[in-house]
């Protein structure tokens, strides 16, 4: 199975230091992300979801290397980019893309649609001028603007379409992985739904394999094929998208899942009552023992306090469905 | 037989393609007190530019006595030509204690602040973003360092500064640029170091990290088109401070010596004044007055025609 992945994460850890004093003497650390591991196989969608804070968006700019690893390794299309430099990493930059959150700061304000978009392809030396623009000009229609629009500033654009020329920025370099963080958080909801149908569109048409983050459950229930749970810097849950939504195991996953709200008040009235969760997350900085997850969970017994629960395949009929829980 | 027709509305094409720049710069000439006080510092600019070029009031003339020393603006004297004759002229400015024209030492003045004010501003502006972008972007042991520096230099007063360097370098031109921009970069550089820091956390520089551009190219590419707005008011704060404070420096003997200069004009005439010579001081400092108002309102309106968050 990990001769063809195309990503594979093995308990990758990224802390942040925080420094202080006069001597600027790291006192502490944020364990944004603490011993994640999976693997990604070409063409499939990981959606990667849990609160603000739990880690997500970091683990994503570790993946794509713009933070460095503190620990664990990676592999991405079977060679080991933990700490690859220079030349190494250039396979790296030039295969995976990143789409932001923030469609007003993802895109500088000072270039044209046409600099913006033709950056990577100049980074890494790719076409003369005339197939660049060329190029660019396909790509804004194939991500539903127009080619004419190439000469404007970002400015002078919506949000939903500053977004698609994120995407388009994205593509350019047909990378093999791309991880969207929080693609559509900051848009309409009509737009949502628009930039989703886009990026599945994308994903058939130039056979990408997606990591999509994403706070909603919703959204990432209809784009994902997997689905994994963050809490605290680690993954409590991984499961098949149908699986997950269907069939949810591990206490957090059920509390997300019930949180959903349900438009039909017979449905609701059905679901009965709804158990939220109650407190906040812990701090990064001191993360509770044993199961991160002990303070909040509602069944949580004194061995979660102490035993740290690994992932274990509880999946029915050999499909994977990793819980990382004592208790279920 | 006439048939009416119907004008068609004229409509307004919308502007596309159009700059943040050109943008801004069509709202500044929107701006009606920042277009006057842009146009009084080009008049001065302009005024400055000749002289310098020698079209008139060159130093020959200043520094060479025209008549009698104190002559009151307007009054008459008597001017002794080439060929030993007389002839009644006014002096509409006066002159000064060694009989020097006031109003040719007032226009000379003029290019002495232009060049203090231009260099003082490019140097410490330079010097500022320079070393703010290394400190932000890079960050580690660089930027403790240069913080460091920061921190010593704001923790004693700047006038300090200033007098020292300018004893360093001794009286003159030379003197007075280095003393002032090796003390005006320190601001620069703290604002411009902040900025890059949350520059450098925007997503576009993320982005372009993200596909493996160099830190050069993000630096020049990504951060420093990002913050022109920031040097251009830097620019415009620092020329406007240097003019101010090479009055002080004049004033306490630290000026351009030899070469007349609204500092040393103020600063040597105050003695006249107690004996009601009021005119060369009062002159220097209308024109100084009326130079750094009109600065401060074109700042003010750059401000706000340059910064992009207002802009949108």
């Amino acid at each position: 199975m990990s001769e063809n992945a195309l990503l594979e994460v093995k308990d990758l850890k990224k802390h942040f230091p925080i420094k202080g004093g006069i001597f600027r003497k790291t006192v502490g650390q944020v364990h944004a992300v603490d011993g994640v591991s999976f693997t990604l196989q070409p063409g499939e969608t990981l959606g990667l979801v849990g609160e603000s804070g739990c880690g997500k968006s970091t683990l994503g700019r570790t993946i794509i290397r713009l933070y460095d690893v503190t620990a664990g390794s990676m592999k991405f299309q079977g060679s080991d980019i933990t700490n690859a430099e220079g030349e190494d990493l250039r396979p790296v930059r030039r295969n995976m893309a990143m789409i932001f959150q923030d469609p007003y700061a993802s895109l500088n304000p000072r270039m044209t649609v046409s600099e913006i978009i033709e950056a990577p392809m100049a980074v890494h030396n790719k076409g003369i001028k005339s197939e660049r623009r060329e190029k660019i000009a396909d790509l804004l229609e194939v991500v539903g603007l127009r080619a004419k629009m190439a000469n404007r500033y970002p400015h002078e654009f919506s949000g939903g379409q500053r977004q698609r020329i994120g995407i388009a920025r994205a593509l350019i370099l047909q990378p093999k992985l791309i991880i969207a963080d929080e693609p559509v958080s900051a848009l309409d909801v009509s737009i949502q739904a628009q930039v989703i149908n886009l990026m599945m569109q994308l994903k058939d048409q130039f056979k990408l394999t997606y990591i999509f983050i994403a706070h909603d459950l919703a959204v990432v229930e209809h784009i994902s094929t997997t689905v994994a749970v963050m809490y605290l810097g680690h993954i409590m849950e991984k499961a098949s998208s149908k699986a997950l939504y269907a069939n949810p195991k591990h206490p957090y996953t059920q509390a997300l899942i019930q949180a959903i709200p349900i438009a039909d008040p017979k449905k609701r009235k059905a679901a009965g009552e709804k158990q939220t969760l109650q407190g906040d997350i812990p701090s990064p900085i001191t993360p509770p023992s044993g199961c991160v997850f002990h303070t909040r969970c509602p069944l949580a017994e004194e061995r979660c306090k102490s035993e740290v629960p690994a992932l274990r395949n509880l999946g029915e009929n050999g499909g994977e469905h990793l819980v990382a829980c004592h208790l279920v | 037989m006439t048939t009416a027709t119907l004008e068609k509305p004229v409509k307004k094409e919308p502007r596309f393609g159009e700059s943040l720049f050109t943008k801004s710069v069509r709202k500044f000439r929107r701006d009606r007190l920042g277009m006057a006080s842009l146009s009084i510092v080009g008049v001065y600019a302009v005024i400055a530019l000749c002289v310098k070029l020698g079209l008139f009031c060159s130093l020959d003339l200043t520094t060479t006595p025209v008549g009698p020393q104190h002559i009151a603006p307007g009054q008459t004297y008597q001017h002794i030509l080439a060929d030993g004759k007389t002839e009644e002229r006014v002096s509409w400015f006066g002159t000064d204690i060694r009989g020097n024209s006031v109003g040719r030492k007032l226009i000379y003045s003029i290019k002495q602040a232009f060049a203090i004010g231009i260099m003082v501003a490019f140097f410490s502006v330079l010097i500022g973003v320079v070393l703010g972008s290394i400190s932000g972007y890079f960050g580690g042991r660089v930027d403790d360092f240069l913080l460091w520096v920061y921190t010593s230099m704001s923790s004693v007063p700047y006038i300090l500064w200033i007098i020292a360097i300018s004893y360093a370098f001794g009286k003159g031109f030379l003197g007075v640029i280095v003393a002032l921009s090796s003390t005006f970069w320190v601001g620069v550089y703290f604002n411009i170091r902040a900025e890059v820091r949350r520059l450098k956390e925007m997503e576009y520089v993320l982005a372009s990290e993200s596909f493996g551009m160099t830190r050069m190219r993000i630096i020049f590419g990504d951060i420093l088109p990002n913050m022109t707005h920031l040097i251009s008011i830097f620019l415009s704060l620092n020329f406007i401070a240097a003019i101010k404070n090479e009055v002080i420096l004049a004033f306490l003997g630290l000026g351009i010596a030899g070469e007349p200069s609204w500092g040393g004009m103020i600063s040597s005439a105050r003695l006249d004044l107690i004996a009601g010579k009021w005119w060369e001081v009062t002159g220097a400092t209308i024109l100084l007055f009326i130079l750094v108002m009109a600065f401060n309102l074109f700042t003010d309106s750059l401000q706000d025609a340059f910064d992009p968050k207002k802009v949108g």
